[in-house]
Parts: structure tokens; C-alpha cells; sequence
């Protein structure tokens, strides 16, 4: 496998396109998922079906990267066939790592093939070096994909302190502050992230215009309203504009994307070994273009050169147009 | 532009000159060329639930039909010999035909507005999905048509598209009504503005001459 320079650059891929866009951009790792409920990005004609993870896997293999395959959703109660097969297939098509959240599933990966990497997905939320001793001690991860919740100085807390690697996220949608735990659209849709791989169903989700102004709802509750010129987001219930005295704003989430490329050094220098670039659920296009702009930024940075400008303009892929350091330069407590 | 790239003012402008049967013809024979050398695509169409998708390309006359799934093979038609759809896609015809090849992010021109979504989002997002796992290039397409005449065509196609890009850049693109219509918006929003700024720095003076007086 080829070394990763500086840091780890793991990308999305939601098609086995995706992936060799990915790789052909420069990705050190894909993570990709089955074409289910198993894992966290279940939207029609999205994910992998056996055949095709196969040849994903051997694509990647052949260029000298890995292939992380997510089985990172909580089975749901007298059916968990689905979570045991997946882990059964990804292990069957030679896939690196699986990541897991449930206790159920990283037990049974432990069981079942002690040999695979096993990675903790930030959908089992641990933040703290004691959770994460746990899950090392009992299922043996080898790494933990931390919550979207620490500062820079919180995480080199954390990695000092734990005896596994460390991946952050470095750019994408940003979800709720309680990562897998999120059943906020469940109340309105009877599925949510955490069981079902989808936070806004697409069968939920529509769009309509009133004058000069465009309606998003998930079902029958309306979720925003954007004015003519205003960037769009998706209809989740965390980035709602919810009205109180009378003033609309976003009471719990902006829609923003995140971006940390300007924190690259420090995210290092906190011993954090790979970055994840968030967006499964986005197009070849998008994985193309923001895999190509951090290697450039990655290479610069190991060769002791200066930043390039290749990722300023990611802000525009970024949901509502926005980005932010969001936790990691956190003001708040 | 790229040789590979598909001569989208030369399309544009043929679209809006030709008869709405022979467009529709046009685009049926394209869909079954892109359906012969891409099966993987049409299977993968055919899977998915039953659905239609009203096609409107901001910058022609013309609107769509787009009907995929339920085990059939996805059709095209001209939307005003068709019922309604339960989704109505809009926008401008290169950023439609862009994504029908997967050469931009679907949900950055979303965000941006540049395309519009409404009704039932899950179709868009299914056809989205399945069509970016395919490497679809309309050139090639619509090239492949022209059989033996393929090479010939492409080369002329690409000639003219030169032209026309050359003769929109030195003219400059014939605007839209809805473009024209933002211009006079900004217009009044400026002079408004512009208004509120004088009005405010009469307050300003009044205000200080008031303290003046008091002081």
C-alpha cells in the first residue's frame, strides 16, 4: 500500500465511479457502503452492491489504496441479518477496515474475523479516551473516527491519552452534536440516521415555489424558506429555520459546510493520523474536485511549501455556500 | 474548450430552431444510442421505482418528459403530449446536460439555485445517483448516430461551436427575459439604497444640528 504523505486523505465514494474518481484525484483510502440500511448513506441508486465492491476493492488495490467499507448503522431490534451479512461481505471482498458503531457488530466483526481492521465510526460518538479504551479493549479497533464536537486542543487531549489512531473530519455537511444519536427525523419520517442510513429521506423531501421565494418541507413540515437570491441547504430537521419571537433563524444548525483545510498543520501537530473528507451522498464531480484540492494542500505541506490556493474555492461545493472550522476552533462550551 | 466537450451553443441553437417533433425524435434515438452502449445504466434505470421527471431547460422552448423505472426502459418526450409529472427539474440546458455526463456536483448547483427541484425530490435523486455511476459523453453519443459519418460530424460540430462561442464572446450572449428582469431589480434595489443613504445623512446633519442648538 502506498505510504499516505503528511496525513491520511480518506475520501467518500457513493458509486464505484466516486471511487475511481477518488482515487484517480489522489485519495489514500475510500470508505464506501452497501447498497442497505447497514450503513449511513442509504439514498436511492446510491452504495455498492457486491460485484461492485469487488471491483472497487481490486481498483483501489491496484493503485495502492485502501478501501474502508462503513457498516456504521445501529440494527434494529430482532434484525440484525442485514449488519451480519454486510460484515460478512465486506470481509469476503478484502475490503481494509470495516467501520462500525454498534457494540452488536463490532462484536460480531470481532468474532467472526479477528484478522480485519476494525475502525470505531463516529456514529458510536466517542469523544473521551475512557470510550475509546473501551471499544480498543473489547472489539480492538485500531482506530477511531472522533465526533465533530472537539476543538483542536480536545482532540490532542484525547490522542495523547488513547492508544489507537486518530481520523477527523475535514470537510463536508456537518451533522447534529450528538452523532449517532440523532433521531430527530424519525418524529417526522419514522427513519433516521442511525437505523436507516438517512436523515431527510428523499421520498420525504420536496420542494416548491411561492412567488419569488422556494418552500423545502420533509413530509408535511416545512423545514425552510429561502429568499430569491439565497443559497439553498438540505430539508433536515437539525438546519430547520424554526420562527421564535418572531424572528426565523437557526436555532440548532447552520446550514454550512466544514472546511479545515487551514488547520492542517495543527490538526498534525495534534496526532491526528487521517482526515476524512465527508459526502457519500455527493457526485463523482464534487469527490473529484475536493480530493484533488487537499492533495495538492497535503503534498504542499509535506514538501515544507506554502499553502496552495487550490482549496479556496471549496466553499462553493459546501452546503448553503458556507464554511466554517465549526468545533474545532469552538467559542463555545 | 475541450474537444471532448459537448458543443452546447451549437445544440442549443439548433434545439431552438427545430420543430418540437423532430427534437422530440432527436432525443428518443440519442436515449436508445446511450442505452445501446451503456446497458449497465439502463439496468440499473429499470430498477428503480417507476418514475417521471418534468424537464425544463430554462434557455429553450422546449420542455421534457423523462420517465425511468418500474423494470421499463427510461423514455423521453415532449411534455406537452404527456400527463403531469410528480417532479418538475429546471434550469439552464449546458448545466442539465452537464449533469446527465456527471461533470459537476449536483447538489452545488442545487444549493446555488442554479437549478430548481420541485415536487417529489426522491426521483431527482435516484436518476442522479444511478446516472453518475455511468461515463456518459453526449458528444460521443450523438456522434456515434452519424454511424460512418461519425468523425466528419464531430469535426464540423466542433467547428461551429468555435464559431458561435467566438461570435457569442465578441457580441455577447442574447440575455434572458428572467436576467433582464434581475438587471431592472438591482437597478431599483440601488436607487433605493442609494436614497436611503441621502435620507439617512439628513437625519445625521439634522440630528447634530439639534445638538448643537442644545449644547
Amino acid at each position: 500500500m502506498r505510504e499516505p504523505t503528511y496525513l491520511e486523505l480518506v475520501c467518500p465514494a457513493g458509486t464505484p465511479a466516486a471511487l475511481r474518481a477518488a482515487v484517480d484525484a489522489g485519495a489514500d483510502t475510500v470508505y464506501c457502503g452497501f447498497r442497505d440500511c447497514t450503513n449511513a448513506r442509504n439514498y436511492p441508486g446510491l452504495n455498492f452492491d457486491l460485484k461492485e465492491m469487488r471491483e472497487g476493492i481490486d481498483y483501489a488495490h491496484r493503485f495502492g489504496r485502501r478501501v474502508l467499507v462503513a457498516v456504521n448503522t445501529f440494527p434494529r431490534a430482532g434484525d440484525v441479518v442485514f449488519w451480519q451479512r454486510a460484515v460478512d461481505n465486506a470481509a469476503d471482498c478484502g475490503a481494509d477496515a470495516v467501520i462500525m458503531a454498534d457494540i452488536g457488530v463490532l462484536d460480531y466483526a470481532t468474532r467472526r474475523h479477528p484478522n480485519m481492521r476494525r475502525h470505531l465510526s463516529v456514529q458510536a460518538a466517542a469523544s473521551n479516551p475512557l470510550s475509546i479504551d473501551f471499544y480498543r479493549e473489547q472489539f480492538g479497533i485500531s482506530r477511531v473516527v472522533l465526533p465533530r464536537v472537539l476543538s483542536v486542543d480536545e482532540v490532542a487531549a484525547v490522542i495523547a491519552r488513547m492508544k489507537v489512531e486518530a481520523e477527523v473530519f475535514a470537510f463536508g455537511s456537518l451533522g447534529t452534536m450528538v452523532e449517532g444519536r440523532c433521531y430527530l427525523s424519525s418524529y417526522i419520517t419514522g427513519r433516521s440516521p442511525s437505523s436507516d442510513g438517512v436523515c431527510g429521506p428523499a421520498e420525504y423531501v420536496s420542494y416548491r415555489e411561492e412567488g419569488d421565494q422556494m418552500v423545502s418541507c420533509l413530509g408535511k413540515v416545512m423545514m425552510n424558506r429561502y429568499d430569491k437570491h439565497e443559497n439553498a441547504a438540505y430539508p433536515t430537521p437539525c438546519k430547520c429555520r424554526l420562527v421564535t419571537n418572531g424572528q426565523a433563524s437557526y436555532l440548532f444548525e447552520e446550514p454550512v459546510g466544514l472546511n479545515a483545510v487551514s488547520i492542517l498543520p495543527q490538526l498534525k501537530a495534534a496526532g491526528v493520523t487521517a482526515l476524512k473528507i465527508e459526502g457519500r451522498q455527493r457526485s463523482r464531480a464534487y469527490v473529484g474536485q475536493v480530493v484533488g484540492a487537499f492533495r495538492q494542500v497535503l503534498d504542499a505541506l509535506a514538501r515544507g511549501e506554502p499553502q496552495p490556493e487550490a482549496a479556496n474555492d471549496l466553499y462553493r461545493l459546501a452546503e448553503g455556500g458556507k464554511e466554517t472550522l465549526s468545533a474545532f476552533k469552538k467559542g463555545w462550551r | 474548450m475541450d474537444d471532448a466537450d459537448f458543443p452546447i451553443h451549437l445544440a442549443r441553437g439548433m434545439m431552438r430552431l427545430m420543430p418540437p417533433p423532430l427534437v422530440e425524435r432527436g432525443g428518443a434515438m440519442l436515449l436508445r444510442k446511450i442505452g445501446r452502449n451503456h446497458p449497465d445504466l439502463f439496468r440499473n434505470l429499470a430498477e428503480l421505482d417507476a418514475k417521471s421527471i418534468r424537464v425544463e431547460p430554462s434557455d429553450l422552448p422546449h420542455k421534457f418528459l423523462l420517465s425511468f423505472g418500474g423494470g421499463a426502459p427510461p423514455k423521453l418526450m415532449l411534455a406537452r403530449r404527456a400527463g403531469p409529472a410528480g417532479t418538475v427539474l429546471k434550469g439552464p440546458l449546458e448545466q442539465l446536460l452537464a449533469l446527465l455526463e456527471g461533470k459537476i456536483d449536483a447538489d452545488t448547483l442545487f444549493f446555488t439555485r442554479a437549478i430548481a427541484i420541485t415536487g417529489d425530490t426522491s426521483a431527482v435523486v435516484a436518476l442522479h445517483n444511478t446516472l453518475d455511476r455511468a461515463s456518459i459523453n453526449l458528444l460521443d453519443e450523438a456522434m456515434s448516430l452519424l454511424g460512418p459519418f461519425g468523425s466528419a460530424g464531430r469535426a464540423a460540430a466542433l467547428r461551429l461551436e468555435r464559431r458561435m462561442h467566438g461570435l457569442r464572446e465578441r457580441f455577447g450572449p442574447a440575455r434572458p427575459a428572467a436576467e433582464r428582469r434581475d438587471d431592472g431589480e438591482r437597478d431599483r434595489l440601488l436607487a433605493e439604497n442609494a436614497a436611503l443613504k441621502t435620507r439617512l445623512a439628513k437625519l445625521d446633519v439634522r440630528q447634530r444640528r439639534k445638538q448643537g442648538a442644545s449644547a
